[in-house]
Parts: structure tokens; C-alpha cells; sequence
């Protein structure tokens, strides 16, 4: 059995993250968004990719972090239950081989909000590469659009 | 055999749910041509049953066919009680199919009951008489004619399959004596003799008898399948098809010389009698040879293997016996196929070629194609709508006369492409409404009311996926209007109305899409109770009500949980799950309205579009962002002046409204309500007016411009995007962007047109379950449940709340408990049969299943008890008393015929919550 896994990796903010490359469908330069208004502010573009609508889901948004026009934004198109999925970053970097055993959890001390992501951390040469957990970050409701809703009601 | 199972299964089901109507129609007339036709089916089924092996369903069959051909012959007149028994035979077959089609055998459902049943109504008048037996005669003799249309149609159709299947079988007959290929041929040829008798066709019943009787030979062992013999069955065949082919063209059978065949079939039957053993293969061969020759060759089918395969098949027979014998019969089989074509020119001609033509035109005029096909066509038909709208795009950007020319024509041929792929997936709405007179007639009876179901407009055709929509409100429409909306005979004595209610479904098209009606001169709604029932809920007070107009009272009825929260019993007036009906129509983009008038009746109008793949919408614009609007909803556009005065915008308080047509109407303005700010920052206030409706409301939407309507495909919203609640889907438009469809109704509830609703998600079961009210008062409301023990249980109705039915996978687990979400809270669910010892678990089950749930309200809380079953409600006293079996059971009885278990849910709960304490 091997030990070693690839990540595909991009940096948000001058940090640098990393997906399983398997997850991964496609990368794409900056595309055209649509929003979709009253949406959770991470989830509130959507892209045409050949037909398919593609929800982007804003990083730096979800990550606590001032946001950055789409039109900068590079693409990592996912694919979770059918639907397809734009993580929105600020650039792409390169493909990652890391050794299982240099992985680490994340360290308790992390702010809630991004831990609540980040499934642990390889030591990778001079930077820490972190994993980010896709579920979790298109799952989250944090931001959740009913909450949203109730305010504009009362 | 797994296909011709499932082909047979297909067929069935076509047959009985027609048999099911003919059936009924044969209360009303003795046609005798519809006892034939369902006479003929049931022997078709008959006949593949006993083909398949499928006993259970061949005996039940028989039966019913016993009792169908003596009504054919005149000699039992079709009454209530025979009708009856033959629809529970139908149903009884049903049952066995659909056991068949889960787990590929015939179920234990008993089946013995109906037989008895249909046996007992085919004797009983047999020692009344004779004298109607003389009339049948005279209609059987001019049936071919009239019939010639359908049935006669169905089975050349049914013919050309056959035969050709036949022709396969027999020349592999030739090489291997399978029993089974034996088999298949002898049951092929039994149904077309079945059939040709019934018809009236003398002639091919004579011939294809002939050919029966041969086979059966070959069937039970006592003939070896020679390839003279081969050859005189593919003969008649040949015979077969051309009688067909002159029944098709003339409508009669034609001068064709079947004679000869049958002569040589009939040969073939004895000769082996009577020169026995061994030789028996040799002699007829070639003396049959060239009677049988000039019919092969017309076949064209196997022009050469027939002559070709003969001699080959000579050599292997005989080359152990003597080789020089193998050698003179190939001198008259050379000569045969010399001869041959000679008779091939005469016959071609005349029978060949019209037959041909007309045979595969006939049977290739329906070819069964799998939905999910259809549906892929339909998906690329979409995109190809897509790439059609981007090209006219460019085109005119491009201003290239011959591009336009071309992307015209290509526009034209895309927009025809697309309506002929829609009317692949039409089907008439007879599809769904095939049900309905039988399902009258059943809640009539069970109710004591007499009525009179009255269809207009059944072939109105709609896409298949609308027709699945539509099947359970509809079916919930009129079961309500059946137990609802039409009195009982004396209710409608005493309102000087004819005892017999009137139902009427009816169909049409209309500006695009299908309105169906379902009106009924029952007793109609009575505003007042509506009203006093929601100051009842507090839904409302006094004060709206009486503010209310007619309509928007009636409307009422339509809210959730309007008339049935609190019993199950005694439903007065509509509205047992109306909301869900409400609900379902509107997830298909329909409309739903209701109109009634007290002592006449209620009319429920339905308004369904044709399709859901492709739909007109309308582009607008808000605060610089595009919207797409299905024009559906869309009344009417305007342009408003900046002039308040002047039919421009007013204000009650700081609320926009706005004079339309002398009412006032609200007005939302959407980029407000979608907050978002223009990019642009110019102050340009939005000055156009699109006037929606929304359900029963209208209102007016404040947007900055109106662009162009298109043809849009509809894309599903991404799940994450659903909660928003104002958008129904997206689209992609020309320029290849992605744009929002706005969901009408979504808006006005945000914009708070409309009263805002939590769709639970929970499908009421009222809809499969019969209610009963007035009528029924004598003994103590009983539900009866099955919880997978033997006996049934019986829950006290007062203590029963609601029926729901929940999916397990809204079911949450915590600890122990298996909660879910229910009327805005939290209810706990307990698994009935557990409680009592029986052997089920909710966990053990596939997650897409659906539980059924009865709801009680146990100290102010609502609880969930999961059954089995929902089997009946029953009003009856109580026959035996027996003692307590276990905990929380008060007593045992016998209710309808079965031992019954009568629980107490209180004291059955307080046992249960106090063991696995965990109530809060």
C-alpha cells in the first residue's frame, strides 16, 4: 500500500491549501459569475461550465477573509452528489506528493472558524500545506440563507 | 424467459387496465362486441400464462374466461355480481403479476376465493336456460366487420410478430429437438387458431388447426420434426401471413389456396401413424417436397436457406442408414427449387408484395422505446435549443447574410426537432383517468351513493411526467368529490335532485396548456362552515373573515392542516389534504382553482403546462442584475410615469401600490427584495411594471427594464440555493451566462403577498385513505393497522390524530429515539409492533421506504406510532370479547372476520415512555 497521496494545491491568502487531486474535475481560469442574491455569501455565484451549473463557493468568504472579485479568482471545479462545485481561490499552485506520515492534526489553539475546515496539515519543504475538508465547507451553513431570510422578514 | 416475462408483464398490464373499462361499460350495454374483446384478452392472457408456467395465474384466468365465454354464447347475462367477480379477477391477476414483477414468482396471494367465486357465477344460471343462447350467433357472424378496426388490428399486429419469431424457431427446430422450442411454437400457433376462431376467420382457423394439430404431434414425442415436416409448418405459416396480408388489405381472408397446406400438414400428421418406425423420415420427405416448395419460396424471408437447409438436413439422417438413399431425394429437391420460381412470379404479385408493406407498416407503427432514452433525447433536444438561442445571437451580432440564412433554417429545424421529441413523451390523459370508473364505482358502492362518471376529453394528451404528477390530486379530487360533493340518494331526494350524482372529468387545450376540469352537482361547499372552521383553527379572526370575499373564503380551504388536524373521523366540507393537492400542482408549474356554489356543486379547474423541460420566460432586469420570469405568471407589462398623480406609483403609508385596472394592487420592488445594489450607481428608478399572478393573488414587480421572452431550458437550482425560496430554477442564456429564474410565488411570500408557508415535506396520507363520515355511525370508529404479527390491531379512532406517511430517511435518530420534524416540531416515533413483541425494527429497512405513522397526541405532545400498515377504518360493534394478550392490550375481538388486538394508546405509551425514559 503506498504512503504517499497527491494534493492539488492552491494558496488563499498566502497560505497554502490543498485537495485530494482525485476530487478535483477541472481548473479553471477566472470565469463569469452570475450572483444569485439573498444566497449565503460563500455560495452566491453561479457559472455556466458546458451546460452545467456550477455553484461558487467564495474561500475567502468561507475562511473569514476580506473577498476578492470573482474576475481574479481561479476555479477548482468539484463534483459532490451530482452537483458540481467552483472553490474560488486566489491562485493555483502545483501538484503535491506528501508521505501519510507527515500528516498532523490541526492544532487546537486554530480559530473555530477555519479549523472547522481543515482536516490536519502536512509539513511540506518550508510551508505548511493544509487540508481542507470539502464536505465540510460546502455543507456549512454557517451563513445560512434562513437566517438570513428571518431578518429581511421582520 | 426473462424477457418474455417481462414483455408479458408489459402486455398485461395494457390489457387488464383496458379490461377494467369494458368491464364496467358491460353494466351498462350487452355489446356483444365487448364481451369479445374481453373475452380475447383474458384468453391471450390465458393462453402466455400457461405458456410461462405460471399456474396460479392460468387457473384464475381460466376461470374467468369460463364465465366470459358463456356470457359471449348469450347463455348468462352479464349482472352486478358477475361483473364484480370478474373485476376481482382482474385484480387478483394484478396481484399475481406484480409479485411476479418483484419477486419473479406468482405470491400466495389467494387466489382460490375468486376462482370459486367466478365458478359459481358461471353455473349457477346454466340450469336456468337456454333461451338466450340463439341470439349470439347472429352477432358473431357480422363481428368481423365492426371489429376489423381494433381487435382485428391488434391481432395481425400481434400475427407478424409471431410469425416471424415462428420461422426462426421452426428452422432451429430443424437443428436441435428442443421441448421448449417445441412449446413456444405449438402456444404460438395455439393463440393465432384462438384468436382466428374467435374472430370469425374460418379459414385461418382451419389452417392454423391443421398446423396445431402437427405440432402437438411433435410436442408429445410421437413425431420427430423431419424437414418435410418443418417444411409443411413453414408452408403454413406462409399461409398464415397471406391470408393476414389479405385480411389486411380486402378485410377478408382471401381465395389463397390453404387447401393444399392443410392437406399436407395433415399428412404429415398421419403418415408416420401408419408407416410407423423407421422409414418415416424418408418418404414423405420428397414427396411433400414439392407441394410445399413454391409456398416456401414466396417467404423471402429465407428464399434459399428453406430449399438449401433441406438437403443438408437429409445428408446427416440419412448417412448412417445408407448413403446412396441420401442421394435420390436431392434430385427432386433440385427440380423443387427449379420449379420454384416460377410459382414465386405468379404469387409475388398478387399476395407478396401489398403484404409486405402493409404488415411491417402495421406493426412498425409502435416501437416500445425505455423512458430513460426519451428522456436523454429530450436533455440534448434542450441543449440543442441552447446552442440555437446563442447562434441567432451571433448571427445577427454578425450581420452575415448567409450565416442568417443558414441559423434560420437551423432554427426552424431545432424548433420542429423539439416539438416531435415533446410528442414522443405525450400520452393522453385517458392514462390516468382509465382508473377512475373503477374507482367510482368502488367508493360509490362503499358510500351508498349512485353515480354517474362522465369523461371528456381523454385523449387530451400531456408529457409523461406531468401525467405521473397529476395521477394522485387528481385522484384525490375526486375521490373528495365522490365522498364530499355528491349526497347520498336521500341527501339528494330531499334537495329535488335525481338520485344519480353527476362527476364529470373533462380535458382540453387551451393557450398552451391542459386545463382539466373536475366538476360535480353535489352539495358544494358551504361558506360558512369554511368560515367558522378557520375561527375554529384561529387561522383568521371575525374581523378579516367578514372582510373576505366569497373567493378568497373558499380559498381557505387550500391552507394546510385546514380541515383535518385534529380527526380523522367525520371530514365535513373539503379539505382533506387540499394543500397537498394545492402543492402538487403547483411544483408542476400549474394552477389550481376552485369555484363552488351551496346545493349545486363545485367546480375544481386545474391549469397544467404542457411540459417542463422548455418554457417562455421573460428577461428583466434589476439593479443591473438579469432575471428570468416564466411568462406563465406574467398578466401583463407596464410602463409606469414618474407622475404619482398621474398613474404612477402610490403610497399607503411608506408601501408602494399601484392602480391597476381601478384596484390596487401591491408592488414589490426586486432589487429591494433580492438586496442588491446597482453596480452602476445611476439613479434610474425601476419604471417598468410586471403584473404577476400568484396563485389567487396579483401584484406588481418594480424592475428597471424588460428585455426579450425566449424559450429557456430549465435547470435544476443547486440544492444550496434552494432555501432561498425565490428562485425555481436557472437557465442559461444565449450570451452563455447563467441566469436566475425568479419563482413567482416564491417572491410574493417573500415580498409578503402571500401568507408564508413551511412546506413540511410531509405527504398527507389522507390521500390513499378513506375517511368516512355521515353515514357511518353504528359502533365504536376503529383504525385497523398490521404491525408484521399475525393479528391485526385496532386502534381506538378517537385517539388518532392524523395518518402521515414519512420516508425513513426523515427520520433522525438520538439515542434511542427516532424523532422527526412534524407541524413545526419534534415528534417522537415509536415503533408500534415493537411495543407489543412483534419482530420489526425501523432500522432494519431500506432508507427510501416510507413508514406509515399514526400520530396521537399523548399528553399534549404529538406521537408518532409506526405501523406496518394502515389497513382500514371500520365502524362496527364488537362480535367476541376475549381477554388481554399483553401489556397495553385492553381486550381481543373479531373485526372484519379477523382476531383483533385492541390497544390503548395512553396506557400503552405511559408503559413505553416509563420503560425507555427518555421523554422529556
Amino acid at each position: 500500500m503506498s504512503k504517499e497521496l497527491s494534493y492539488a494545491t492552491f494558496t488563499i491568502d498566502g497560505k497554502l491549501f490543498g485537495i485530494l487531486i482525485e476530487d478535483v474535475q477541472e481548473i479553471l481560469r477566472p470565469l463569469e459569475v452570475t450572483e444569485a442574491p439573498l444566497a449565503s455569501l460563500a455560495f452566491n455565484g453561479l457559472i455556466n461550465l458546458r451546460g452545467n451549473i456550477v455553484l461558487a463557493v467564495r474561500m475567502r468568504q468561507q475562511l473569514g477573509l476580506p473577498t476578492m472579485d470573482a474576475k481574479f479568482c481561479m476555479n477548482i471545479i468539484i463534483k459532490l452528489r451530482d452537483e458540481f462545485y467552483s472553490l474560488q481561490v486566489d491562485s493555483v499552485a502545483d501538484v503535491v506528493v506528501v508521505q501519510k506520515d507527515d500528516f498532523e492534526i490541526p492544532p487546537e489553539t486554530l480559530p473555530i472558524e477555519i479549523r472547522r475546515f481543515i482536516t490536519g496539515t502536512y509539513k511540506v519543504h518550508s510551508k505548511l500545506l493544509h487540508i481542507l475538508d470539502i464536505e465540510q465547507i460546502l455543507e456549512d451553513k454557517s451563513l445560512s440563507i434562513k437566517e438570513k431570510q428571518s431578518e429581511i422578514l421582520v | 424467459m426473462d424477457e418474455a416475462l417481462v414483455e408479458f408483464l408489459i402486455e398485461c398490464q395494457e390489457n387488464l387496465s383496458r379490461m377494467d373499462l369494458e368491464l364496467l361499460e358491460l353494466e351498462k350495454s350487452t355489446d356483444p362486441e365487448l364481451v369479445k374483446s374481453i373475452f380475447r384478452v383474458m384468453h391471450t392472457i390465458k393462453g402466455s400464462a400457461g405458456f410461462l408456467g405460471l399456474s396460479k395465474l392460468e387457473k384464475l384466468t381460466h376461470a374467468a374466461e369460463n364465465l366470459l365465454s358463456k356470457i359471449r354464447d348469450g347463455s348468462l347475462q352479464p349482472t352486478t355480481a358477475i361483473t364484480s367477480a370478474l373485476l376481482a379477477a382482474i385484480d387478483g391477476t394484478r396481484a399475481i403479476l406484480s409479485s411476479l414483477e418483484s419477486n419473479q414468482n406468482e405470491g400466495n396471494s389467494d387466489s382460490e376465493a375468486i376462482i370459486k367465486t367466478l365458478n359459481d357465477c358461471t353455473k349457477a344460471p346454466a340450469s336456468v336456460g337456454n333461451s338466450p343462447a340463439k341470439e349470439a350467433p347472429i352477432p358473431v357472424a357480422s363481428s368481423v366487420n365492426v371489429e376489423m378496426d381494433e381487435a382485428l388490428k391488434e391481432f395481425l399486429i400481434e400475427c407478424q410478430e409471431n410469425l416471424s419469431r415462428m420461422d426462426l424457431e421452426l428452422l432451429q427446430l430443424e437443428k436441435s429437438t428442443d421441448p421448449e422450442l417445441v412449446k413456444s411454437i405449438f402456444r404460438v400457433m395455439h393463440t393465432i387458431k384462438g384468436s382466428a376462431g374467435f374472430l370469425g376467420l374460418s379459414k385461418l382457423e382451419k389452417l392454423t388447426h391443421a398446423a396445431e394439430n402437427l405440432l402437438s404431434k411433435i410436442r408429445d414425442g410421437s413425431l420427430q420434426p423431419t424437414t418435410a415436416i418443418t417444411s409443411a409448418l413453414l408452408a403454413a405459416i406462409d399461409g398464415t401471413r397471406a391470408i393476414l396480408s389479405s385480411l389486411e388489405s380486402n378485410q377478408n381472408e382471401g381465395n389463397s389456396d390453404s387447401e393444399a397446406i392443410i392437406k399436407v400438414l395433415n399428412d404429415c400428421t398421419k403418415a408416420p401413424a401408419s408407416v410407423a418406425n423407421a422409414p418415416a423420415a424418408k418418404t414423405p420427405a420428397p414427396e411433400i417436397k414439392p407441394n410445399t416448395a413454391p409456398v416456401i419460396a414466396p417467404t423471402m424471408v429465407f428464399p434459399n436457406p428453406a430449399p438449401v437447409i433441406a438437403p443438408t438436413m437429409v445428408f446427416p439422417r440419412d448417412a448412417g442408414t445408407s448413403f446412396s438413399d441420401a442421394v435420390k431425394p436431392s434430385t427432386p429437391l433440385t427440380s423443387v427449387i427449379e420449379k420454384a420460381p416460377d410459382t414465386v412470379s405468379v404469387t409475388k404479385e398478387k399476395s407478396e408484395e401489398p403484404h409486405r408493406e402493409m404488415a411491417s407498416a402495421l406493426s412498425d407503427s409502435s416501437v416500445r422505446i425505455p423512458v430513460d432514452v426519451l428522456d436523454k433525447l429530450m436533455s440534448l433536444a434542450s441543449e440543442l435549443v441552447l446552442s440555437r438561442n446563442q447562434l441567432l445571437q451571433c448571427s445577427t451580432r454578425l450581420n452575415d447574410s448567409l450565416l442568417q440564412v443558414a441559423s434560420r433554417q437551423f432554427n426552424l429545424v431545432t424548433s420542429e426537432l423539439q416539438e416531435a421529441l415533446m410528442k414522443t413523451r405525450m400520452q393522453p390523459i385517458s392514462n390516468v383517468w382509465n382508473k377512475f370508473p373503477r374507482m367510482v364505482r368502488e367508493v360509490a358502492f362503499k358510500l351508498g351513493k349512485q353515480i354517474n362518471l362522465q369523461m371528456q376529453g381523454a385523449e387530451t394528451e400531456l408529457d409523461k411526467t406531468l401525467i405521473e404528477a397529476i395521477k394522485d390530486p387528481l385522484t384525490h379530487l375526486v375521490r373528495n368529490s365522490i365522498d364530499h360533493g355528491i349526497e347520498s340518494p336521500e341527501g339528494r331526494a330531499r334537495a329535488n335532485k335525481k338520485p344519480e350524482g353527476t362527476l364529470l372529468l373533462r380535458a382540453y387545450h387551451e393557450s398552451g396548456r391542459v386545463n382539466v376540469v373536475i366538476s360535480d352537482d353535489g352539495k358544494g361547499i358551504d361558506l360558512n362552515r369554511v368560515k367558522a372552521k378557520a375561527l375554529e383553527k384561529q387561522l383568521l379572526s371575525s374581523d378579516q373573515l367578514s372582510q373576505m370575499g366569497d373567493n378568497s373564503v373558499l380559498q381557505l380551504i387550500f391552507l394546510p392542516g385546514f380541515s383535518t388536524a385534529e380527526k380523522i373521523t367525520s371530514v365535513s366540507g373539503r379539505g382533506v389534504g387540499m394543500d397537498v393537492v394545492k402543492n402538487n400542482i403547483e411544483k408542476i408549474g400549474g394552477m389550481i382553482d376552485i369555484q363552488s356554489e351551496l346545493n349545486k356543486g363545485t367546480t375544481i379547474h386545474l391549469r397544467i403546462p404542457l411540459t417542463l423541460a422548455i418554457i417562455k420566460a421573460l428577461s428583466i432586469t434589476a439593479a443591473g442584475q438579469s432575471f428570468t420570469i416564466p411568462q406563465t405568471h406574467i398578466t401583463e407589462l407596464l410602463r409606469i410615469k414618474d407622475d404619482s398623480k398621474n398613474g404612477g406609483i402610490e403610497y399607503v403609508h411608506e408601501t408602494p401600490v399601484f392602480r391597476f385596472r381601478g384596484k390596487l394592487i401591491p408592488l414589490i420592488n426586486l432589487a429591494e427584495l433580492l438586496q442588491i445594489k446597482g453596480k452602476s450607481e445611476t439613479e434610474s428608478q425601476p419604471n417598468h411594471l410586471v403584473i404577476l399572478q400568484a396563485e389567487d393573488k396579483q401584484f406588481g414587480l418594480l424592475v428597471d427594464s424588460v428585455k426579450d421572452t425566449n424559450e429557456i431550458v430549465v435547470k435544476p437550482l443547486p440544492s444550496r440555493l434552494k432555501g432561498v425560496g425565490c428562485f425555481a430554477g436557472v437557465t442559461i442564456m444565449g450570451d452563455g451566462l447563467v441566469q436566475l429564474i425568479l419563482d413567482v410565488s416564491g417572491v410574493a411570500r417573500l415580498g409578503r403577498v402571500l401568507p408564508k408557508i413551511r412546506d413540511l415535506g410531509i405527504k398527507d396520507l389522507s390521500l390513499q385513505d378513506e375517511i368516512k363520515s355521515d353515514n357511518q355511525s353504528a359502533g365504536e370508529g376503529l383504525l385497523l393497522v398490521s404491525v408484521g404479527s399475525e393479528s391485526q390491531i385496532a386502534i381506538p379512532l378517537e385517539q388518532v390524530v392524523r395518518l402521515e406517511e414519512f420516508g425513513l430517511n426523515q427520520l433522525e435518530k438520538t439515542g434511542e429515539m427516532h424523532l422527526v420534524q412534524y407541524r413545526e416540531g419534534i415528534m417522537p416515533i415509536y415503533n408500534l409492533g415493537y411495543i407489543l413483541g412483534a419482530k420489526s425494527s425501523l432500522e432494519s429497512q431500506d432508507k427510501t421506504q416510507k413508514i406509515q405513522v399514526v400520530v396521537h397526541n399523548y399528553a399534549g405532545k404529538y406521537v408518532g406510532l409506526a405501523v406496518e400498515k394502515i389497513l382500514d377504518t371500520v365502524y362496527e360493534s364488537i362480535k367476541i370479547n376475549g381477554d388481554s394478550t399483553g401489556q397495553g392490550i385492553k381486550k381481543t375481538g373479531v373485526v372484519s372476520g379477523k382476531i383483533t388486538e385492541f390497544v390503548d394508546l395512553g396506557v400503552l405509551l405511559a408503559l413505553t415512555v416509563k420503560k425507555s425514559e427518555v421523554v422529556s
